[in-house]
């Protein structure tokens, strides 16, 4: 097991560089300059900043000297944000989208599971019906609509949650509602799928003719299987939130790491550009790799690949 | 069904609102600002930044040798008891205070104005607002690297007199030195801040500054907090005891926090397109005019747009009183020339109007009668809601009064300034806004083949009226010389104005002591909350 | 095939499936005629008649600049509905393909091929198109393109899975005992039969294509005006919820149905696919 894990480990390395060469090349070819203003700085102005930021030096140059900092771990300066490295702004702004992103995928779990399961168990009743209408109208409608309903309905008429900004639990509220909506509609799609499986299967069907009472039936060994894929797609999920995170941040106000990054992308910050970028293909990487782990001791069967 | 619910319950709560204020008029218990501020500041650093966010900021916890006045803007005593001109306005002088203290306790001296300049003339430092300190003697050759920065034209005759020599005679600088980029720095404290702490020495617990406000919290993308500077030598007129800046882009979200009173003011400009007609019947809307032209400006190099006629019968086919009144509808006057209305002393040009005949006529003159022929031009402008609106109706106009049918095309604000940068566009969406109230700041913008001149247009005789202007002592006689400046370029038509900005921003009832005024400056020493606002209404 | 038509007799039963099925073709044959007979064009301002609630004249009402918004809702879901189908087809031309060929020469090329999709699933797509959108050109091609390159991996996977299983079977074996050729076996033997499940998971590719594509509109990274998407509708009326609601109510109930009934959709192909569940 230890030595997959490095294997894994290992294969990461191309990924990174991939996705730092792409995202070097790709802001280093588009037109536009972090140093473009309305009113247009002097040429003076601009080369000087251009000097101090290695920005007039030959592409190639400046392509191994962002390697060379990357090996470091150093991201490098922000060009927009005076005196604040890349590192600082992650360090910074990482915290608040994990406790959004935890909060919403804990609502996803907690509604998404029972609901999936429910449906499962009372299959083709309303409940049913009535459970799948809503994870479909859940993956139907778009964060930066829903976002903005909950706050007219719940801040600027019921006057119950502050509409946007970030720091009480209150504040967390709609953000975190907004963000797990769609994540309910997956988790119960996922979990009703898997139950259904897992009830039709002979084991279950076993314990029913022993005569046990389905709840515990239920509780006792169909519970265990229908989360297995739910567990598996916590993975991709969880680093799914965090792009999840840009519009719902956006709209509420919330200094996380989507925020700063769709900022930086309009005013070509390309450090934290690229930077944020990069760590986001990393955070999947040891996201899907801790999930395998997980998966590996919830289910021996699962071989680990 | 759910959907009629809900669909019920949006429109219940949109015609609910007949209340006489946009949301929330509760004020707070203590004299706290709480101010939506845009975007969050690049940083606070007085010579790093030119942003609007920054301005309100900086202003606010360091003070230059003046202050605006919150009505008219003039420049009222700030460092600086008094000043005066002397040869022609070749040279100032301003007397400082002896009562103006940093928040160590150090007093505020002319040497800390002439480290302070130096350093913001200066080529290592890279000031986006470096164009300001040209006035002054030497100041562009410095920025060059042509010239040390000790030969910047600003001396320190003792302690409390500092001497500014300018470039060329400027009658209007004390207009300007109320900016942050000539505010004082501490120079007793800099080179040990900078060596400590880099550009790290403007983060909360370092700063050291002489403004009514001091800095106390700095939140990333959240909020930056400064309290009531204690030691600050009129701190008897500034009643407030803490202002918030809140940071976020989204001027959907700043409204909304405003409504539930979250915020107490909305900045001009911030507030969409689609609220100005609900929010005009609200008294805390306030609008008024501003010194800031919108227009489009002509690449006058590419054909066919080198012909005058052309250019003229393009401006004459646009409706701009349709543009201001129905689709913008916030009061927004209707432009035909380039300086907007309200310097006092001036009268400006006024250049011809909306008369779709006679653009017929022109067109067909220059060889496209009913548009035929005409290549097709693209405008550009930014992504913007309004940007869009209006380039829409503007080609709408065009179609319908001239035949011809532009494309339209948005780009991201980056992708845009580089078109502009390299001249590469047809029509681009412009705009310019004062940076002091003189008709200067506008027709300088045409004078020479600067950044900011998008179209090209270049012409000797204009150069030499604003040189002529500029060096006239006589105010009457110098803003007649700028108002035929303004009427040989608009002759030439390189820009087809649009409409000068109104400004309209949202203040809570409560918020006292902040003025309608030209620029939209609103110097927040002079600003507080009037706890008991109805009973005086 | 009887596969495909047991799966078909499964739908017919399913009368939420079959709503939705009809309501998919009436609005397709809606967003591609209905601007025809609306007597406004969607890029038609009319200054003297913004904000306009929906009445007989203007059904859904007018926009900030007065134009007719069920006409531009029309005109939204064409773009809307194409940008969901062309994105489907960039994934599934090279998802199908890619997952076939590596499916079935299997062995060291099949490690190879999907070490590679591992590689490009690791990427952070979604930055990257953001990146890329607003760096370079807002082009509605380079959308297309960008939305399908993000959702062919997962084609490819399934199809791979597919046909790996299909390939050991009886017959598939018999015709290569014949001599058959690769390509012929692909397209004539294994390919209609792995293609269920994946025309199932293409059906719910839709959806989250004109998803993303309204995901983009709001950063305003999609498509460009004065032409339409649902996305952008929803992210100009998202602005005047509150005081206009129907500019974005009316743009959003077309979208959310749409949405609705494809998934729907969607879920019915793979349960009528799984017997277990039937």
């Amino acid at each position: 097991m230890l030595r997959l894990i490095i294997r894994r480990l290992l294969l990461m390395l191309p990924v990174i560089f991939t996705v730092a060469s792409i995202t070097f090349f790709l802001l280093r070819l588009a037109p536009g300059s972090p140093f473009a203003n309305e009113k247009a700085f002097e040429p003076q102005v601009i080369a000087a900043l251009n000097e101090k930021y290695g920005l007039n030096r030959p592409l190639h140059v400046q392509y191994f000297n962002y390697l060379k900092q990357l090996l470091k771990a150093d991201l490098g300066p922000s060009t927009r944000y005076i005196g604040r490295s890349v590192n600082e702004i992650i360090a910074e702004h990482l915290p608040h989208s994990i406790k959004l992103g935890l909060a919403a995928y804990s609502i996803a779990l907690l509604v998404g599971l029972p609901l999936g399961i429910l449906s499962a168990v009372y299959k083709h009743s309303i409940i049913d019906y009535l459970a799948m209408a809503i994870a479909v109208i859940g993956v139907s409608v778009p964060s930066f609509v829903l976002g903005p309903t909950l706050v007219l309905i719940f801040s600027l008429t019921l006057f119950w949650l502050p509409p946007a900004r970030w720091g009480s639990l209150e504040h967390l509220v709609l953000p975190s509602i907004t963000l797990s909506a769609a994540y309910i509609a997956y988790i119960a799609r996922i979990s009703r799928s898997q139950m259904l499986e897992v009830l039709s299967s002979d084991y279950i069907r076993t314990a029913f003719a022993k005569g046990l009472s389905p709840w515990t039936v239920i509780t006792r060994h169909a519970l265990r299987g229908a989360t297995i894929p739910v567990v598996s797609f916590s993975g991709p999920a969880l680093a799914l939130l965090l792009t999840g995170t840009i519009v719902v941040e956006r709209i509420f106000a919330i200094p996380g790491l989507g925020h700063v990054f769709i900022e930086a992308a309009n005013a070509r910050d390309y450090s934290v550009v690229m930077g944020i970028t990069l760590f986001v293909s990393i955070a999947t990487l040891i996201m899907n790799l801790l999930v395998d782990i997980l998966l590996g001791i919830l289910d021996p069967r699962i071989s680990f690949k | 069904m759910q959907r009629l619910t809900l669909t019920l319950l949006l429109f219940v709560a949109a015609c609910a609102d007949k209340s006489e204020y946009f949301g929330s008029t509760t004020p707070p218990a203590t004299q706290e600002l709480r101010f939506w501020n845009a975007a969050e500041p690049r940083s606070l650093d007085p010579h790093k930044t030119g942003g609007i966010p920054e301005f309100y900021i900086i202003t606010s916890i360091f003070e230059s040798l003046t202050c605006y006045d919150p009505k008219t803007l003039e420049p009222i005593p700030g460092v600086a008891e008094r000043w005066e001109a002397v040869d022609g306005a070749r040279k100032w002088i301003f007397y400082l205070r002896r009562n103006a203290v940093w928040t160590d306790g150090r007093p505020v001296t002319a040497h800390d104005f002439v480290y302070a300049w130096r350093r913001a003339a200066s080529p290592q430092t890279a000031s986006p607002y470096v164009g300001l300190m040209f006035y002054v003697k030497n100041g562009e050759q410095i920025s060059l690297g042509e010239l040390s920065p000790t030969e910047l034209g600003v001396i320190a005759q003792d302690d409390y007199t500092l001497v500014v020599e300018m470039q060329r005679p400027t009658a209007f600088f004390p207009k300007m030195t109320s900016h942050h980029i000539f505010a004082p720095l501490p120079s007793h404290a800099m080179d040990n801040l900078l060596a400590n702490y880099g550009e790290k020495w403007t983060a909360v617990e370092n700063i050291i500054t002489n403004g009514p406000f001091k800095l106390v919290e700095h939140k990333p993308y959240d909020q930056v907090v400064v309290v009531k500077n204690p030691l600050y030598w009129d701190s008897a007129t500034v009643q407030l005891e803490r202002i918030v800046f809140i940071h976020t882009e989204d001027t959907a979200t700043g409204l909304n926090l405003y409504k539930a009173g979250e915020v107490y003011t909305m900045q001009s400009g911030s507030i969409p397109l689609a609220f100005i007609k609900a929010l005009k019947q609200k008294k805390d809307y306030v609008s008024g005019q501003l010194f800031f032209t919108y227009y489009y400006s002509i690449n006058i190099q590419r054909k066919p747009l080198d012909d005058l006629r052309v250019r003229k019968a393009l401006s004459m086919a646009i409706d701009r009183q349709a543009i201001t009144d129905k689709l913008i509808g916030k009061g927004d006057i209707p432009a035909y020339s380039f300086v907007p209305p309200g310097v006092a002393g001036y009268k400006g040009y006024r250049g011809e109007g909306f008369n779709p005949e006679r653009a017929r006529q022109l067109l067909a003159e220059a060889g496209f009668p009913n548009g035929k022929g005409f290549p097709k031009l693209t405008i550009y402008f930014n992504t913007s809601d309004a940007q869009r609106q209006i380039a829409e109706a503007v080609q709408r106009m065009w179609k319908e009064h001239l035949g011809i049918l532009v494309d339209l095309q948005n780009e991201e604000w980056q992708t845009f300034q580089a078109r502009w940068e390299r001249r590469d566009f047809d029509f681009s969406r412009d705009g310019w806004q004062g940076d002091y109230i003189d008709p200067n700041t506008f027709l300088d913008l045409m004078g020479a083949d600067t950044p900011n001149n998008h179209s090209g247009w270049i012409s000797e005789d204009y150069r030499r009226l604003l040189d002529a202007a500029n060096s006239e002592a006589d105010e009457t006689k110098r803003m007649d010389l700028l108002a035929r400046a303004e009427e040989m370029l608009m002759q030439a038509q390189p820009i087809i104005p649009i409409y000068f900005y109104s400004m309209s921003y949202l203040k809570k009832p409560f918020v006292e002591g902040w003025y309608p005024n030209l620029a939209d400056v609103h110097p927040l020493k002079f600003v507080y909350i009037k706890q008991n606002w109805k009973e005086g209404s | 095939m009887q596969l495909w038509k047991d799966v078909l007799k499964t739908l017919k039963h399913n009368r939420l499936v079959v709503v939705a099925a009809s309501f998919l073709a009436l609005m397709s044959v809606i967003v591609t005629v209905g601007p025809m007979f609306v007597s406004y064009s969607f890029d038609e301002i009319n200054l003297d008649a913004t904000n306009e609630p929906p009445s007989l004249k203007h059904w859904f009402g007018t926009d900030p600049l007065g134009r007719d918004i069920f006409v531009r809702t029309l005109i939204g879901g064409r773009i809307s509905l194409m940008v969901g189908l062309i994105a489907t087809a960039v994934s599934f031309i090279i998802g199908v393909t890619y997952g076939a060929i590596s499916g079935y020469l299997g062995g060291h090329v099949d490690e190879l091929m999907m070490r590679f999709v591992d590689l490009l699933y690791s990427l952070p797509h979604l930055f990257l198109v953001i990146c890329f959108l607003a760096f370079f050109s807002k082009d509605l091609l380079i959308l297309f393109v960008a939305l399908g390159a993000i959702s062919w991996l997962t084609m490819a996977r399934i199809v791979r899975g597919q046909v790996l299983s299909i390939k050991q079977q009886e017959y598939v074996e018999a015709a290569r005992a014949c001599g058959t050729s690769s390509a012929k076996i692909i397209v004539r033997h294994i390919l209609p039969n792995a293609l269920v499940p994946v025309i199932a998971y293409t059906t719910l590719t839709v959806p989250s294509a004109i998803l993303s594509e309204a995901f983009l509109s709001f950063l305003g990274l999609g498509v460009q005006p004065p032409l339409a998407s649902w996305g952008t509708l929803l992210s100009d009326g998202i602005i005047s919820i509150s005081v206009y609601p129907w500019q974005l109510i009316c743009p959003a109930a077309m979208m959310t149905a749409t949405l609705f009934s494809l998934n729907v959709l969607g879920d019915g192909l793979i349960e009528a696919l799984n017997p277990r569940k039937r």
